[in-house]
């Protein structure tokens, strides 16, 4: 049997919660061991999710935003015969770059990288088996398990990666479908409905709640939806349940809803969850037990039942978002170090790529209202900021959502540029300023930011501030 | 003697890949409308049946297939547009269009051993397509354009075996061979841009011998490189066998970040992929 090698932290995964983790393990001084089952690093966020679906979002977008900039001079068709990887031909070399990028990251800071198939055996080691065989084992003083997720596959749903795919399989379909089925109504689905949405597919978005990613604030989705079904023929079909889907065989996959509707498209795309990538891992060697929905518990540092080992990312459920894992990653390793860890996860963004993106910090208006009582809400929509109305952007709002005196309890975007306006927000949060920060400063014009004056001039009038002294007369 | 012969055979190469088109064979027309229909957003049954219907050896063919037990028919499948209802209109069109390709670029009107080598290569380009297929699957990506990259990935062999024998009957199969092994790969791309096949069937016929060197399309071509090794494996042909140790051995194998359990998944599937391959044949 090969010798155990001993790090401080042996990180399985190397997604964002685990790239996170052993950089700051590392920085601090410790052996770092990351362990990653793909070729890459970068988890499946880099491989089959978050960048890949950006590059065609970013083609998509780019694709409707011409339309909408020439006010429809200008406009684009798809040819039906155009390829879907077309659509993307940068994909493999943003992944390619970017897989590279995080790998120098770790070389820099001295983290060890192994290429392999992690499985505990015990509490404190881990075997590593490679692609082509061989093993290592590894012993850590502290373990993170960051081993991310797939799709799930509902029982209901016979997905064969032709006619039904999941999130992994839709980037590598051969043509654009003229319709398609999206069960789910998260993050994936909201994504993906409305980048084929933008690429002219009539889209079904099928869901059981009401609206969908139910955890952002109402407005933001309410617009999302109107945004969405505004394209021909995309519907958001809520409080919907799936009966059964069938491919008929012949052309289309028939999906029977609870109430009786029949939807028929080319194709569906399953994205009811995630499942955590732990089957291999036998945690229960160190100890643990995965939970009913395949996924590890952890306490609010990121700690299992086993207190060295913790999880972080995908495999600990929702919001399972690249930021939320970062988040996660780095607050176990500060807990594992015995360092409070610096901002609060509150003032963690989310970062939604659908057309248009969403985004958001801090509490929603509704959980504001059940924590403070009295709150006050400012709004900007992006059709009354300049730049707003010259990147034809209109359809977009910033709101913000503030104590009674003022404090900044939240902030919530839509439009294009959210995902990047929304850092102000997260600054100001972590910063503990007031809504005065954002009308008092002076913006770059014309820029969507300018929406964060407007929003908090409306926040601050309602505060009834005094009046400015009157300027002084002359003579 | 043979390399005189060989000799003769380079400027029948030559004239080949200098795009004379017509020394190349066309995509069969049937074939090529398929593969259009497959892209036609107004399509359906009727109008794939009406276009397969214009060849009745390929529309018995389908039909017969259609009814073997590896579709598991039921009941007998009497009419196109039924098996077409029934199969899924996918997986007509892909039937349709690998019976086509073997009717026009597989066929041999030679020797008999030159027929048995060109249903040797038949056999193993449905092979590939059908190993590309289960590979995919396995890797969780789309199961569509597999089987085409596979069935299309040494296209060049059949053409360049045909264009031999016919102007040189006379030379005996190792020197048709070697000419064929020397030229096919560069005469293949030039098929494949005059059919204008798509992109990613372009880049598996050009890299799949040479995986590591692809510039884009890469994780077609590595399934497609280990789909032929498979193919070698499961439906052995001349002096190209390889063994399960061989391929549990392959690189490309750590390029598809394929773990021994799924390769051993994968090896299970030979049974499977030669009843459809003998089904096709």
């Amino acid at each position: 049997m090969t010798e155990a090698e001993r790090f401080d932290f042996v990180i399985v995964g190397s997604g964002p919660a685990g790239h996170a983790a052993a950089i700051i393990a590392a920085r601090a001084g410790h052996s770092v061991a990351v362990i990653e089952r793909d070729r890459g690093v970068g988890g499946a966020c880099v491989q089959r999710g978050t960048i890949p679906s950006k590059t065609l979002r970013e083609t998509a977008a780019y694709f409707a935003g011409l339309k909408a900039r020439s006010c429809g001079a200008l406009t684009a068709h798809i040819p039906p015969e155009v390829q879907l990887t077309t659509l993307m031909a940068r994909m493999e070399r943003v992944v390619e770059q970017h897989s590279a990028l995080n790998a120098n990251q770790f070389e820099q800071h001295g983290v060890v990288q192994i290429h392999g198939r992690a499985s505990f055996t015990g509490p404190r080691e881990v075997e590593v088996v490679g692609v082509r065989g061989g093993t290592r084992r590894l012993v850590g003083g502290t373990i993170l398990v960051a081993v991310g997720s797939r799709p799930r596959t509902p029982p209901n749903v016979p997905v064969d990666h032709e006619h039904v795919l999941d999130s992994d399989s839709v980037l590598s379909a051969m043509y654009l479908p003229r319709s398609l089925a999206i069960l789910g109504g998260g993050v994936i689905a909201a994504e993906y409905a409305s980048i084929f949405a933008a690429l002219g597919v009539e889209v079904a978005m099928i869901d059981r709640f009401p609206r969908p990613v139910g955890f952002l604030d109402q407005e933001l989705t309410d617009r999302f939806v109107a945004h969405f079904e505004a394209h021909e023929g995309c519907r958001f079909l809520g409080d919907r349940k799936v009966a059964h889907v069938q491919w008929d065989g012949a052309a289309y996959v028939v999906t029977q809803l609870d109430n009786g509707e029949i939807i028929r498209a080319d194709k569906m795309l399953c994205a009811q969850g995630r499942v955590g990538n732990i089957e291999s891992l036998q945690v229960e060697r160190a100890g643990l037990q995965a939970n009913d929905r395949g996924l590890l518990d952890v306490d609010e540092h990121g700690r299992t039942a086993v207190p060295h080992i913790y999880a972080c990312g995908d495999v600990i459920g929702a919001p399972a978002l690249a930021s939320s894992s970062r988040e996660q990653g780095r607050r176990a390793v500060y807990h594992a170090l015995g360092q409070a860890c610096p901002n609060p996860p509150e003032t963690t963004p989310i970062g939604i790529y659908t057309i248009p993106e969403m985004a958001a910090v801090g509490m929603t208006e509704e959980q504001a209202r059940a924590a403070h009582g009295d709150v006050r809400v400012g709004r900007a929509k992006f059709s009354e900021i300049a730049r707003g109305l010259i990147s034809a952007n209109t359809s977009g709002i910033l709101k913000l959502v503030t104590k009674t005196d003022g404090t900044l309890l939240g902030a919530h975007v839509l439009g294009e540029g959210a995902t990047e306006i929304i850092h102000l927000a997260q600054l100001a949060l972590q910063a503990g300023l007031g809504v005065r920060a954002f009308a008092d400063s002076v913006f770059n014009f014309p820029t969507l930011a300018e929406a964060y004056s407007v929003a908090a001039d409306e926040i601050v009038r309602e505060m009834a501030e005094p009046q400015l002294a009157a300027p002084a007369t002359v003579g | 003697m043979r390399s005189v012969v060989t000799d003769d055979l380079v400027p029948l190469c030559e004239r080949l890949l200098a795009g004379d088109e017509a020394e190349l064979p066309m995509l069969p027309t049937i074939a090529q409308e398929t593969l259009a229909l497959c892209q036609d957003e107004h399509v359906d049954a009727a109008r794939l049946s009406e276009v397969l219907h214009r060849d009745q050896g390929l529309a018995g063919h389908v039909l017969r297939v259609a009814n073997s037990p590896l579709y598991r028919p039921g009941v007998p499948i009497g009419s196109l547009q039924q098996a077409i209802s029934r199969l899924g209109f996918r997986a007509l069109s892909e039937l349709a269009v690998a019976v086509a390709v073997r009717g026009k670029v597989f066929a041999s009107e030679g020797a008999s051993s030159l027929a048995e080598h060109m249903a040797g290569l038949w056999r193993h380009a449905a092979a590939v397509g059908l190993f590309a297929q289960e590979i995919a699957r396995q890797r969780r990506r789309n199961v569509e354009s597999a089987f085409l990259c596979g069935l299309l990935h040494d296209v060049g062999r059949p053409v360049i075996l045909a264009a031999a024998a016919k102007e040189h009957p006379d030379a005996g199969l190792p020197v048709l061979v070697s000419a064929m092994d020397n030229y096919h790969n560069v005469v293949g791309l030039r098929l494949a841009e005059l059919w204008q096949l798509p992109p990613q069937v372009v880049a598996s016929a050009r890299w799949h011998h040479d995986w590591s060197q692809a510039d884009g399309h890469v994780e077609a071509v590595m399934t497609v490189a280990l789909a032929d090794r498979l193919a070698h494996w499961a439906v052995p042909s001349g002096d190209d066998a390889v063994t399960e140790d061989e391929l549990r051995q392959l690189p490309v194998l750590e390029g598809l970040n394929l773990y021994p359990d799924e390769m051993e998944a994968l090896l299970e599937r030979r049974e499977d992929v030669c009843e459809k391959v003998e089904v096709i044949s």
